[in-house]
């Protein structure tokens, strides 16, 4: 097991290096359009063929790895920091303070929280630009998804403030901050990390989700989601099988951060 | 009564919130015939002043939907040109019963597996493990694009099926680990040695102890159902409520959406509030 999480580390790392690496890679470019070679097939020039307008598929798979890859992180960081400041609050502090934010927690758990991101993208400006629409769509789920990670650190906080050393610290009168700094949040750390890495591939098949249904990044920019929406054009993907690419890089993605994280939570 | 009123309150903060967020979203109030050249800049400034001048705030247009909710008129749909109490009356029923049938099929299927796996049915275990993985790994949109690929089944069990293969990988997980741990404990070791039955292995030392831990789980694998039902009645043809979501998202029809998601926050409420009255019926004193 160990060296199979290792492996998907590995995979990962080259996965995000290649993303970033996109404009050296693909110099084509996402938005470049060969109006020579429509739907082409893959050459030593489109290693994946062209789309309909002779877009550089390869150089889409790229750049929107890079949009997905970098903003799933950048959203799950923004939940978890949400979360642990709420879910720490409540598990340290206790009282009204508790039941408060449990209820909040409550209420955005129980929402289904993609009517909610539908609702709110649905009322951006019909000319938004594909950069402002990639940080509001990777916003608004960093925004909407921090109610899980807060549960799980709520209950954390509370298991470790009820320890001994926490109890002896008190004792021997230390602070609440210190307590907070330099005795809790130390331990949480952990839990912290998992609920970090487990936040990110919920936010790519969230992002991809509402690409798919043409709610997620604008055009021309891609993302997993706007790619994989390429399939439902289901005669070309029969006749090109290569355009199933971003769902194979997709399913590859995903199995990698499962092995790394095993996602036990179900609250997503 | 005390659980009653939490789940009325989440749902009326759920709307509110709502609410909120479409009200400070950037395009709130622009209105589609800015964009329409054959409108000229005078009616263009007009649309906007209109627009303006209907404009209360939030809580107060909030309040007064709720005034008008409680005497049944959620208001008229921007988009469907309908009452959209009539809409949701109508779409509601395809909803309920392909996330009725897919939440059974996959809750079923995940807890026999589950079971199996527990009992060391090392094959199935790999088997369904693996299985359950891969559906994780995928968007519930591809799931349904499959489904509608496969072309065996109509709109809505075609719905109902997808529905499954979401829930069915969450709960096998969860049950698995909590029936693991309860198939390993010292006192289930001691029936099996003194030759209980399966049947009654499975019932007494394993179903009931775990009941309460996995009760917990279906209120929030509604909402879970609920949350997929969007992309899947849209790529399956379900003309639910998902589908209508969607419809009126891209028709900016934000009534519309704030109403549906007040009613799925509700539906989503009311299952958890079930979930925990049987749980805490179920659960040992």
């Amino acid at each position: 097991m160990i060296s199979l999480r290792r492996t998907a580390m590995g995979l990962l790392a080259a996965m995000y290096l290649s993303a970033l690496l996109a404009g050296w890679l693909a110099p084509a470019g996402y938005a470049r359009q060969f109006r020579d070679s429509p739907a082409a097939k893959p050459s030593a020039f489109f290693w994946l063929g062209t789309d309909e307008l002779g877009r550089d598929s390869f150089a889409r798979l790229l750049h929107g790895s890079r949009v997905s890859l970098s903003l799933a992180p950048a959203a799950a960081a923004l939940a978890t920091v949400i979360g642990a400041a709420a879910g720490i609050t409540a598990g340290y502090w206790g009282g009204w303070i508790d039941t408060c934010l449990a209820r909040v927690m409550d209420l955005f758990l129980s929402v289904p929280w993609l009517f909610l991101l539908l609702s709110v993208r649905a009322v951006l400006p019909l000319n938004v630009r594909p950069l402002q629409s990639v940080g509001i769509t990777f916003l608004l789920l960093g925004l909407l998804g921090w109610a899980g990670p807060a549960r799980v650190l709520r209950s954390a906080a509370r298991e470790i403030g009820g320890e001994d050393f926490m109890r002896q610290a008190r004792a021997r009168g230390c602070g609440r901050l210190r307590l907070l700094t330099h005795h809790l949040l130390p331990n949480v750390a952990p839990v912290l990390a998992a609920q970090f890495w487990m936040s990110i591939p919920i936010f790519i098949l969230s992002e991809a989700n509402l690409g798919f249904l043409g709610l997620g990044v604008a055009e021309p920019l891609p993302s997993w989601g706007n790619l994989l929406a390429g399939l439902q054009n289901v005669d070309a993907v029969l006749s090109c099988p290569w355009r199933l690419a971003p769902l194979a890089l997709l399913l590859l993605v995903m199995a990698c951060f499962h092995l790394i994280v095993p996602m036990e939570d179900f609250s997503k | 009564m005390h659980s009653f009123i939490t789940v009325v309150l989440t749902a009326l903060l759920g709307g509110w919130i709502a609410a909120t967020l479409v009200r400070r979203s950037p395009g709130f109030g622009v209105d589609e015939r800015e964009f329409d050249a054959r409108y000229s800049q005078d009616s263009v400034r007009r649309i906007r002043q209109e627009a303006k001048s209907s404009d209360r705030g939030v809580l107060p247009d909030y309040l007064r939907f709720l005034a008008r909710a409680l005497t049944g008129d959620l208001g008229m749909s921007a988009s469907f040109h309908r009452p959209v109490a009539a809409l949701i009356a109508e779409r509601l029923p395809e909803t309920l019963a392909s996330a009725g049938a897919g939440l059974g099929l996959g809750w079923v299927l995940g807890m026999l597996c589950a079971l199996a796996a527990a009992l060391s049915r090392r094959a199935i275990d790999l088997s369904a493990g693996a299985l359950a993985a891969f559906l994780l790994c995928l968007p519930s949109s591809v799931l349904a694009l499959g489904m509608g690929l496969a072309g065996r089944l109509d709109g809505k069990k075609a719905a109902a099926a997808v529905i499954a293969l979401v829930i069915f990988p969450r709960v096998f997980r969860y049950a698995r680990a909590i029936l693991g741990r309860a198939a390993g404990a010292p006192h289930v070791w001691m029936a099996r040695a003194r030759g209980v039955g399966t049947g009654r292995l499975v019932w007494a030392h394993l179903l009931r102890p775990s009941a309460p831990a996995m009760l917990a789980l279906l209120g929030v694998s509604v909402s879970v159902a609920f949350s997929a039902v969007i992309p899947i009645e849209v790529l399956c043809d379900s003309p639910g409520l998902g589908q209508m979501a969607w419809q009126a998202a891209l028709k900016r029809d934000l009534p519309m959406l704030v109403d549906i998601t007040l009613l799925v926050s509700l539906v989503a409420g009311v299952s958890g509030l079930a979930a925990e009255i049987v749980r805490s019926s179920t659960a040992p004193s």
